[in-house]
């Protein structure tokens, strides 16, 4: 049975403590990207280039690339690692397909951008905001609010 | 084709599956299913690194090189079979310039058909995904001459670095 996105960020949660924490770091998303590659058997690396999206994801041979684009500041950049990261650890890809370009594409491709975006506000939080962010009304209106975003 | 197999097995028997893959350009997969008996179903291009390896390795023993050796000092297989490249016809002229140079340095190097197919697609993938993601907003926006070249120069290091170490030869 599908999972909610409440269900899926529960399961990430349980899985990463530092995601309860919130307020994840440029670092923290790195290791976390780390520690899912590991998980599914395969290299995820993480560059800063100049680059015409804020955030991207291909394959490159037996590696995933993470691109984020380096003109932007550092919250921002962040926030677009965290939302690539997101698309990850909420299964969203089939990372041992043979699909070079990773996007989201389909009926669901709003839902599953809003998704990644949820990830990102949830990781990147203010520390401290556990209980409320998991009360469902409270997702339903940052997944609004991500849609009309 | 059943002696040009058997002497192909014969010839890579003490390499394991990667390394023949490695040394002949023929898929780990293939020679295990080779190894295993199983050659009706050999592709022709397959056929041709065969007798491009054991080319190599007469060759080679005619004058007591290793067919490794051989290969690296002139008598090259033939890296450019069976290259597919994906149509770049939506390139801008500067970006078509440095994917061709992209290319051509992987063919220089020995890069095998097969990877350097794969290697021109992950090139390209964030330009053609990205007039995907763009056209799918308002309006239909193509990434610009400028943007291209950035990808292009944003990809390249990782692709040297996923292919250039198993791969290049010269």
């Amino acid at each position: 049975m599908e999972q909610t996105l409440e269900e899926k960020l529960r399961r990430v949660t349980n899985w990463h403590a530092p995601l309860a924490r919130g307020g994840m770091s440029w670092a923290g998303l790195r290791a976390l990207a780390s520690r899912i590659g590991t998980a599914r058997g395969v290299e995820i690396v993480v560059a800063e280039d100049p680059w015409p999206f804020s955030g991207s994801l291909q394959r490159v041979g037996d590696r995933l690339v993470i691109k984020v684009d380096s003109r932007r500041n550092l919250a921002e950049r962040t926030y677009a690692l965290a939302h690539e990261v997101g698309h990850l650890a909420l299964g969203h890809y089939d990372i041992h397909a043979r699909e070079v370009w990773y996007h989201t594409d389909g009926p669901n491709a709003d839902e599953l951008e809003a998704e990644a975006d949820v990830f990102a506000g949830w990781a990147t939080r203010t520390p401290g905001t556990l209980m409320e962010w998991f009360q469902p009304e409270r997702l339903k209106q940052m997944r609004l609010a991500a849609r009309r975003s | 084709m059943g002696d040009l197999v058997e002497r192909f097995v014969g010839a890579t028997a003490a390499y394991s599956l990667r390394e023949v893959e490695a040394r002949t350009g023929v898929g780990y997969q293939t020679v295990r299913n080779l190894r295993a008996g199983e050659w009706q179903t050999v592709q022709p291009s397959t056929r041709r690194k065969i007798e491009a390896y054991l080319r190599q390795a007469d060759a080679a023993r005619d004058v007591g090189e290793s067919p490794e050796d051989a290969a690296r000092i002139g008598g090259a297989m033939e890296p450019e079979d069976d290259i597919d490249l994906p149509d770049v016809s939506y390139l801008h002229p500067a970006a078509r310039a440095i994917f061709d140079e992209r290319v051509g340095s992987y063919v220089t190097r020995g890069w095998p058909g097969q990877i350097i197919s794969q290697a021109a697609r992950e090139l390209v993938a964030a330009i053609v995904g990205g007039n995907t993601v763009r056209s799918s907003g308002p309006g239909k926006v193509e990434l610009s001459e400028d943007e291209q070249i950035m990808v292009l120069r944003g990809i390249s290091p990782h692709i040297e670095k996923a292919y250039a170490a198993r791969w290049s030869k010269r």
